[in-house]
């Protein structure tokens, strides 16, 4: 019991950063990320994947929050639910309150979805999360140097949208 | 929250801010832990699973219109004959097959002596 209580507890502590984490593991969907979150949380708190203290436990909870998306999303194309995410994407997204902050947010996601998936994933991972390119190879259960890689040349790719983006507007 | 790991500080700071407008943004650890409420549910898939079917269906009729299968029909192939032309008697195959009229169609020559042989030409 008191195992459970500390687990929910660590949960809770690392929630902002798990759902942000889980956003970009679902390529921005909201709804999807919730649930996959949530399938998450019961994973953890249920015993089907347990901690073993072999790593910290953002790191190994991050892990577990990409193999559960992984998984919805296969699970979706059986379903047909790719179909449903792909009519709502084609929605217009609605303006969220127009602040500078938000709308620089916005100018950041625009930049980043020209990047490949993994290096979206390792930038997130160093820059939104504070992990180490070390920590981020391993929930991305990838090689430090192949994460570097990505680090590097994601960085430069997405300096250069970034500028791009700045030119045009 | 500073970052101590990358090498980048105006990067640094746009995720930073986009980490500030996300955190506003996050639903709440209680409602993550719930789940997602049934009603949310849409009814996109079982529609879809339905329309898929009705279309199968559809298209089964359509097939099935376009050349109606009847008892009244068996193949040469069925009957000992060295090929699958389609015969077509006017009664159920039940009786007694030399004493009912028969019709082929798309009859090749080269099976005549067969049919002449097993039914009887004339009753082609």
């Amino acid at each position: 019991m008191t195992e459970q209580t500390d687990l929910r507890a660590e949960l809770e502590a690392s929630h902002e950063e798990s759902f942000a984490w889980a956003v970009r593991c679902c390529r921005g969907d909201r709804t999807d990320a919730e649930d996959v979150l949530h399938q998450s949380y019961e994973k953890v708190l249920d015993g089907r994947a347990r901690f073993q203290g072999r790593s910290a436990f953002r790191t190994w909870l991050f892990g577990v929050i990409r193999l559960t998306a992984r998984e919805h999303a296969r699970r979706q194309w059986v379903t047909g639910r790719r179909i449903e995410r792909w009519w709502r994407e084609r929605e217009p997204e609605p303006e969220a309150a127009a602040g500078p902050d938000e709308a620089l947010t916005r100018r950041l996601e625009r930049a980043l979805a020209g990047l490949s998936g993994r290096q979206r994933e390792v930038l997130h991972l160093v820059f939104y999360q504070d992990l180490t390119i070390e920590a981020a190879a391993e929930v991305l259960g990838m090689p430090v140097g192949t994460a570097r890689t990505h680090y590097q040349r994601g960085k430069h790719r997405l300096r250069k949208r970034l500028g791009e983006e700045g030119a045009t507007e | 929250m500073s970052n101590s790991w990358h090498d980048d500080r105006e990067l640094g700071a746009r995720f930073a801010t986009a980490r500030a407008v996300e955190a506003r943004r996050a639903p709440s650890f209680e409602r993550v832990l719930r789940g997602p409420p049934r009603g949310r549910r849409s009814l996109w898939a079982p529609a879809l699973v339905l329309a898929a079917t009705v279309v199968a269906v559809g298209i089964g009729i359509w097939q099935a219109g376009s050349r109606p299968v009847s008892p009244f029909e068996v193949t040469v192939g069925a009957l000992g004959g060295p090929t699958d032309f389609l015969l077509r008697t006017s009664e159920p195959l039940a009786f007694e097959l030399p004493d009912l009229p028969l019709e082929a169609e798309g009859l090749d020559p080269a099976l005549e002596g067969w049919f002449g042989d097993t039914l009887g030409r004339d009753r082609l």
